[in-house]
């Protein structure tokens, strides 16, 4: 299975919109400045004048802070140093505007008089709130875009646990049929009177594979239902029902577990536990269901073969399960295998409140 | 009580064109106190002057009182901090009699003065449509000529007027009254600042005619 690497995720999913960012900031700023600048009256020329001028001027430090001292100080936590860099900024650029500033537009409009903005003393306090305000501005559209991203990230992680799923539950549909299909062939070569039995038999459990387990959930009835007609199909195969204990202590039949757990190991037990010319040999399933507790264990005799965790059909098997448990009930089950010299015991345990 | 009515609708007719202030025109460091001001003028206008040197009018006064020692209240010490670069200005015309305050500033190398009325005779009708009268500041260019005299141009409506109503002055003001009276409610800083821009700049109708006295000294040969 493929780890996800958020971190290529997030640099690819680059959401940033610099030039809508800046049209909404600088817009605000400009509509609100000149609020400020007109003293609440109706605009005239001079003001629209002179808050573009002001902008233009404080642009310089405000992109200085963004688009260097956030990215290169703030973002790498170095706290102290933005902050006194952002201070130094901060002064140098208020300092420079207050001297400079009325003195450039009586140059550039020589027939515009711009009185009663702002004093020298006020210049300094704007600077800082400006400043401040465009941080948290910026900082907000960073905030929202990490979000943003973040939830990408857990959208395209729970797509791709699904897929798996998916993938897993393809894997083992086509494994299932193909073994049966060998079964059904074999009883059409001996001409078996109850071969449409068996088919119809097939058919339910073909039913239960392909259409009800493609479900998150499915109660406890119905996947014990599957195993009690895996088992019986098998019958076809030359496995008496007897060869199988099936043992339940079920206190809730309804209590809803992920589908088609069990039947692999199922499979497993009936691949691995007959040598074909033993008829005492037996598979023991014991199935408990106390509360938010479940808990399976089957157990086969052993016939010196791997039962292997790396199955020659890549994926199938026990792996498909563990992978399958640890998907979907992370944290929160128990899967163990114990492989003797004469038994192969597996054993899921899963806790899951409901 | 009649010509007393009369110094107040002078008083009114006076400051009709010119501009007036909530704040003085100056700012403290710009205070600038001219000798040459001093003494009786009179004016292009049939009205006549007389500046005197507050400082030595306030020390003249207080030592009149037999207050050698100069000991003044906090209001006395306030008003001789706020006028000892500033003038007496008693202005007379057609026997009507007006007290300003003056203060000299200098706007870079032009020099103001800032005008405020602060006394004039009231009787019990005058009193009361005086206290409905707002002392507000003026202040005009002075111009010191070859011939010993001086043009005193005011700051008049009409060329504020004109730079508002073009949209491209911002000044704290508001039109007030039934007259419509444009007040300046800026502060000095601004004003200020308003009156080394209107220096450096170069518009007609700067000056209104009707608001420029020539000052001729009462000593001059005719």
């Amino acid at each position: 299975m493929q780890n996800l690497n958020i971190n290529s995720i997030l640099k690819k999913s680059n959401y940033h919109r610099p030039l809508l960012f800046n049209s909404v900031l600088w817009s605000l700023a400009f509509i609100i400045l000149l609020f400020i600048f007109s003293k609440g009256q109706i605009p005239i020329t001079a003001d629209y004048t002179y808050t573009l001028g002001f902008l233009l001027v404080i642009a310089v430090p405000v992109c200085i802070n963004f688009y260097v001292l956030i990215p290169r100080f703030l973002r790498q936590e170095r706290y102290i140093v933005y902050l006194l860099l952002f201070t130094t900024i901060l002064i140098s650029s208020a300092f420079i505007k207050s001297f400079l500033f009325g003195n450039l537009l009586d140059f550039i409009f020589p027939n515009y008089f711009f009185v009663s903005y702002l004093s020298k003393s006020d210049i300094f306090l704007t600077y800082s709130i400006f400043l401040i305000t465009t941080t948290l501005f910026k900082l907000t559209e960073d905030w929202f875009y990490f979000n943003k991203n973040q939830n990408q990230v857990l959208k395209i992680q729970n797509q791709h646990i699904q897929t798996q799923l998916s993938a897993l539950r393809a894997q083992i549909n086509p494994h299932f049929l193909f073994n049966s299909l060998n079964v059904i062939y074999a009883m059409a070569l001996e001409k078996k009177e109850n071969i449409t039995k068996a088919i119809v038999e097939l058919s339910d459990v073909l039913r239960y594979v392909i259409y009800d387990s493609d479900t998150e959930r499915v109660t406890l009835k119905e996947e014990l239902k599957l195993i009690q007609n895996y088992i019986a199909f098998q019958k076809y195969r030359g496995h008496s029902e007897n060869t199988v204990a099936l043992n339940t202590d079920i206190e809730n039949d309804n209590f809803k577990i992920y589908p088609m757990l069990l039947l692999p190991l199922l499979e497993n037990a009936y691949k691995y536990g007959f040598s074909g010319s033993d008829t005492s040999e037996k598979i023991e399933i014991q199935l408990t269901q106390k509360q938010s507790n479940f808990k399976f264990k089957i157990q086969n005799s052993s016939q010196d073969i791997d039962h292997n965790l790396d199955d020659n059909y890549s994926g199938v098997g026990l792996e498909n399960l563990k992978n399958n448990l640890n998907l979907v009930y992370p944290d929160k089950h128990k899967f163990n295998i114990e492989d003797t010299k004469d038994r192969f015991t597996v054993v899921i345990e899963i806790e899951d409140e409901q | 009580m009649k010509s007393r009515i009369v110094v107040l609708l002078g008083l009114i007719l006076f400051s009709s064109c010119i501009v007036k202030s909530i704040q003085p025109f100056y700012i403290k460091n710009s205070e600038s106190f001219n000798e040459k001001l001093i003494g009786s003028w009179s004016d292009n206008k049939k009205g006549s002057w007389e500046v005197l040197s507050f400082e030595e009018e306030f020390k003249k006064e207080n030592s009149k009182e037999g207050n050698a020692k100069f000991k003044l209240s906090k209001e006395d010490i306030k008003l001789y901090e706020t006028y000892k670069n500033g003038y007496f200005i008693k202005y007379v015309k057609k026997e009507s009699e007006a007290m300003f305050m003056g203060v000299p500033f200098k706007v870079d190398n032009h020099l103001f003065i800032d005008f405020v009325p602060f006394e004039f005779d009231s009787d019990d009708i005058s009193k009361l449509v005086g206290q409905h009268l707002l002392k507000t500041h003026s202040t005009a260019l002075v111009e010191i000529n070859g011939n010993d005299s001086i043009n005193l141009k005011w700051l008049s409506e009409k060329a504020v007027g004109t730079l508002l109503e073009q949209k491209k002055l911002r000044l704290k003001h508001e039109i007030t009254g039934l007259d419509e009276d444009l007040v300046l409610t800026a502060s000095s800083q601004e004003l200020y600042n308003f009156l080394k821009k209107f220096m450096s700049s170069d518009f007609d109708d700067k000056w209104d005619n009707d608001d420029i006295y020539t000052l001729t000294p009462d000593n001059a040969k005719p």
